[in-house]
């Protein structure tokens, strides 16, 4: 963990400005949702790390895409994190959507705060297909997806849903999941 | 080792075999310990890497969301393994994340793992530190740090340890055991050989033989001995009857020749007789100018005889037929009768004589046999003269012995020609004058010295000599004043034998 937010405070520009600026303490709002999100965009590339997609919607040597849905919450954190890392041997690379055209292409699916209504649309346009949905939505999990953030004492902590998970034909380790608030969501949407 | 060496045979086979059977043992032991030891070590290295590797790998998710409570949790499993003292997460820049202390105390964990975030595994004193990284996706994202107590390790080592010296005690005592059961088979041969070897040395007894036990190399000791005895008893029984028949063929020599004196004397008799009465009456007749040949047959008869009596003499001593004639004398007369007698040979070599008698001798009286002492002095009064010439000849006589019995000396001293070791050597002995060239220039028969030294030993006493060559020698006859009766047999036994 403290790697990552090494090599983001490394690599990018709003590292130095952050820096050079001080402490977040000047920044207040903006500064502890910068943090917040440089944190999630952590977790969220480290997710991939404890994840197993079938072999076709991954294939070997393939490049392995991020996409965020709606409003990108990250800023430059997500493409920091993610530039020029391997995860399992796959490339990376962040993408940004707005409609759920391509969404099924995506081995992971940020769904953003403002797609909250979209949740079932969202479900139905990557049903059958081994994406891994994450969101910060509250109760994203419960509803369908597989992943979601939530926030407890300044801790982020995740609440996963395995089922949801299993349909879509991903394995999540038992590592994760044991680190994870365990919630089920409807049954087969 | 040196005391070891005098040790008796038995002793030794025990220190022997106890020393081996021990140092075996305890090579053994030790080696066994020592391997026990190194494996143990090695399987436990092995399997406290295996268990660093299962948690780091369990940690990785903890590890890489910074769940701190979720990484304690999975250390805290490590209670399972009651050995495992202390364990401690390290993140990849080397902060502490996660601790476990199985006494639960806190701070067990050093700041950052000893040796750095890199594979390490060290044996202290009482302690197993691993250390191995932990990787996610290729990746070191940091380190488990797990320290184990070795003191149960220990404890068996130990145990281990104790139960060995047990057993090479117990194997000692039962190897002494079969030891004190079968060193006779080693050591009754030998002992019997030895025992053998002591009776027939103490008993001069060789018709022993020793007991045989076995065909190794102490049978063959034993044959080799008992062969020695053989021999040693046969030419035992040779050399007795070799002795024997010398002894009986000298002892007839001798009974031939006493037996023969009458036979040898009487014809001789007659030959000095005769001739004696033809010198008188060739002077009678006016045939006076025969007389000189007539004398020397006399002479020639008379030297016969003197050498066929020292012949008999000699051999009735050897016979064991010799009897001493003891009667009482005064020693100042014993000597003027043999300084007159000798005094014409005294003049022969012009040499003089001087008489030394000791004061304390004073009315001295012997009781001894006087004819044998007169011709013993007589003889070396004789050898003195005629072996000097232009000499001096002194005879002293001193007494000896203030407290005891008293001894009588004669110590008769010229300044002739004197005589070399060798010569001593051989002074007394039959039929040998100093060499043979003496008999022809000095005459005489050889036996004299012989006799006259069986004469004072027969009395109890003997005859010495000191003599250099070129400057003189003294003879000095040394005897008891008085002979006692007991003094006669026992002498008369030794005797026979001299």
């Amino acid at each position: 963990m403290q790697y990552l937010l090494r090599a983001v405070r490394r690599r990018t520009w709003v590292c130095a400005l952050a820096l050079a600026l001080g402490p977040a303490a000047l920044w207040p709002v903006h500064g502890q949702r910068l943090a917040e999100y440089e944190v999630k965009a952590a977790f969220l590339f480290n997710f991939v790390k404890f994840v197993e997609w079938p072999a076709e919607a991954l294939p070997a040597g393939g490049p392995l895409l991020i996409c965020v849905l709606g409003d990108d919450p990250f800023g430059d954190a997500l493409d920091a994190i993610t530039k020029g890392e391997r995860v399992g041997g796959h490339e990376t690379a962040i993408r940004r959507f707005r409609s759920l055209d391509q969404v099924r292409s995506c081995q992971v699916l940020f769904v953003s705060l403002s797609e909250r209504r979209q949740m079932p649309a969202v479900f139905e346009a990557v049903r059958g297909a081994s994406v891994l949905t994450v969101s910060d939505i509250d109760r994203f999990a419960a509803s369908g997806g597989m992943i979601n953030f939530t926030k407890q004492n300044y801790r982020i902590g995740f609440e996963i849903n395995p089922q949801a998970a299993e349909r879509a034909r991903l394995r999540i380790s038992s590592k994760l999941l044991s680190l994870a608030k365990i919630v089920e969501g409807p049954g087969s949407p | 080792m040196m005391r070891l060496r005098d040790a008796s045979l038995q002793r030794k086979l025990t220190v022997i075999v106890m020393i081996t059977t021990v140092v075996a043992l305890t090579f053994a032991a030790v080696g066994y310990v020592a391997y026990d030891r190194f494996m143990m070590r090695t399987a436990l290295g092995r399997d406290r890497t295996v268990l660093a590797d299962i948690v780091g790998a369990n940690s990785t998710a903890a590890i890489t969301f910074d769940d701190q409570s979720a990484a304690t949790e999975t250390l805290a499993a490590l209670r399972r393994e009651p050995q495992v003292a202390v364990a401690c997460l390290y993140k990849a820049g080397g902060a502490l994340f996660a601790e476990y202390d199985r006494g639960g105390a806190r701070g067990a964990c050093p700041a950052s793992p000893p040796g750095g975030l890199v594979d390490d595994l060290r044996f202290l004193d009482d302690r197993l530190d691993v250390t191995r990284p932990v990787v996610l996706d290729g990746r070191t994202i940091g380190a488990v740090y797990i320290a184990s107590d070795l003191s149960e390790l220990q404890a068996r080592v130990r145990q281990f340890a104790r139960g060995a010296a047990v057993i090479i005690v117990v194997a000692s005592l039962i190897g002494l055991l079969l030891l004190w059961w079968l060193r006779g088979i080693l050591a009754r041969p030998i002992l019997a050989v030895v025992e053998t070897a002591r009776a027939v040395s103490e008993r001069k007894d060789y018709s022993v033989r020793a007991r045989k036990y076995g065909q190794d190399e102490i049978g063959q000791l034993v044959d080799a001995f008992n062969e020695m005895l053989v021999q040693v008893h046969q030419r035992d029984e040779q050399l007795r009857a070799a002795r024997d028949a010398a002894e009986e063929a000298s002892r007839a020599k001798s009974v031939f020749l006493a037996n023969m004196s009458h036979e040898l004397r009487t014809p001789l008799n007659g030959i000095i007789g005769y001739s004696e009465m033809l010198v008188e009456e060739a002077a009678d007749f006016g045939y006076a100018r025969l007389t000189p040949d007539l004398e020397r047959i006399g002479q020639a008869g008379k030297h016969l005889l003197a050498i066929i009596n020292d012949i008999l003499d000699l051999s009735k001593i050897e016979a064991g037929k010799m009897e001493l004639h003891v009667e009482s004398f005064r020693v100042e007369a014993l000597v003027a009768e043999v300084v007159s007698t000798i005094q014409p040979l005294v003049q022969k070599n012009a040499n003089t004589l001087d008489i030394d008698l000791d004061p304390s001798l004073g009315d001295e009286e012997m009781h001894t046999d006087r004819i044998r002492l007169r011709q013993s002095m007589w003889n070396l009064l004789s050898n003195a003269c005629k072996f000097t010439h232009r000499g001096r000849i002194t005879l002293r006589v001193w007494r000896e012995g203030r407290d005891g019995p008293p001894w009588i000396n004669f110590a008769v001293t010229d300044t002739g020609i004197g005589m070399t070791r060798e010569q001593m050597d051989k002074l007394f002995q039959d039929f040998v004058q100093v060499d043979s060239s003496t008999t022809r220039k000095y005459g005489g028969t050889g036996l004299g010295l012989a006799i006259s030294r069986r004469f004072c030993r027969h009395m109890g006493g003997d005859i010495d000599v000191t003599s250099h060559p070129g400057q003189g020698s003294t003879f000095t006859i040394r005897v008891p004043a008085a002979i006692s009766a007991e003094a006669v047999s026992e002498v008369a036994l030794r005797v026979a034998g001299a």
